[in-house]
């Protein structure tokens, strides 16, 4: 006997309620209960499909798939870390690093003969909240746009709208400049110039990499990590 | 008796040994496959074989591939190249393992 298609559809809102959101996970686990459920109609054709599926849901445990969700969080977060690294990296190749280095040499430049050189950091990091600000609400808002589009959701994707969760951290280096008896700490040696456009430069790149450039190009990872679905 | 924690620090190797000889398999198949091979004495929890899976998969020793059969999809993984060399590793720490625990506790006495 084999599992209709009416009843695979059973399987995914038993997964859903069973606090699987991700629609690749789903699938998976879908498949492993479907496979279950078959073998126990082979040794015993009279067995309900409602019984058979509750006994192969205890196959996972008290927990039952929460283990499976944490593990695939973890595994797809260090994907989602593996993703900025490349795209972190790619500015440090040629051409790409004309990019990079044009950036820090005008902060370098600016702080060197800027006199007013703690009034400049703060400037720069108000126009970088305002401007970090202004494109964490358009990627909000394309999330919003997503969610209406289609009701699947796929755990990478999550990470990459999220921002691997770390949105808390990226206001840190913002409330760091804000504080400015830290200035009061060093002097503006070239060395001290040079460590604090390399910084800002840095982090401008990461906010970039992180809000802008990698949830465009969402849908291009989303096809490398799953090329078999259609995910749209 | 089959299930206990000696077991556990093995799952990953079992899973690469399984797939080396497999080309590719899926995570329903691996459970019955090592539930026949070692004749029901070992059986491996779907809680555990899944994070297993997908630890190996992130750390790039696993490929994943999805395939639609009958009515549902199927995902199926196999070895990369790294997972290929990383099993050969893993196996020889397994047997160097068992070798040293067999010398432990059943230890050959001579008086020679």
């Amino acid at each position: 006997m084999k599992i209709s298609s009416e009843q695979i559809q059973n399987l995914y809102k038993f997964t859903q309620k069973h606090y699987v959101e991700y629609f690749d996970l789903q699938t998976e686990l879908v498949d492993h209960l479907a496979n279950g459920i078959e073998t126990q109609w082979q040794h015993n054709p009279h067995i309900s499909f409602e019984d058979a599926l509750e006994k192969e849901f205890k196959k996972f445990g008290v927990f039952g798939f929460m283990e499976v969700v944490e593990e695939r969080q973890k595994a797809l977060g260090k994907k989602y870390l593996g993703i900025i690294k490349k795209e972190f990296l790619s500015y440090f190749s040629w051409p790409e690093f004309i990019k990079f280095a044009t950036l820090w040499s005008v902060l370098f430049a600016g702080l060197y003969w800027v006199g007013n050189k703690e009034m400049l950091v703060v400037s720069l990091l108000i126009i970088i909240f305002v401007v970090m600000l202004y494109m964490l609400f358009k990627l909000n808002h394309t999330i919003k746009q997503r969610r209406r589009n289609s009701n699947k959701k796929w755990m990478l994707e999550q990470h990459i709208f999220n921002l691997g969760g770390v949105v808390r951290g990226m206001f840190i280096p913002l409330e760091l400049g804000a504080q400015l008896r830290l200035f009061e700490l060093f002097s503006w040696s070239v060395l001290t110039i040079t460590f604090v456009s390399l910084a800002i430069t840095i982090y401008v790149f990461l906010l970039y990499i992180m809000i802008y450039k990698i949830p465009k190009k969402a849908r291009v990872y989303l096809t490398e990590t799953y090329p078999e679905y259609n995910y749209s | 008796m089959g299930n206990s924690k000696l077991y556990k620090g093995s799952l990953n190797t079992i899973i690469l040994k399984l797939l080396e000889k497999n080309d590719k398999m899926y995570g329903y198949e691996i459970t019955q496959r090592v539930k026949e091979l070692t004749k029901g004495e070992l059986e491996i929890t779907e809680g555990a074989l899944y994070p297993a899976l997908h630890k190996l998969e992130s750390e790039g020793l696993l490929d994943v591939e999805v395939v639609k059969v009958d009515n549902r999809m199927r995902k199926y993984y196999k070895l990369t190249q790294k997972g290929t060399t990383e099993t050969a590793n893993r196996l020889a720490e397994l047997e160097a393992f068992i070798r040293n625990m067999e010398h432990l506790v059943n230890p050959k006495w001579s008086i020679d």
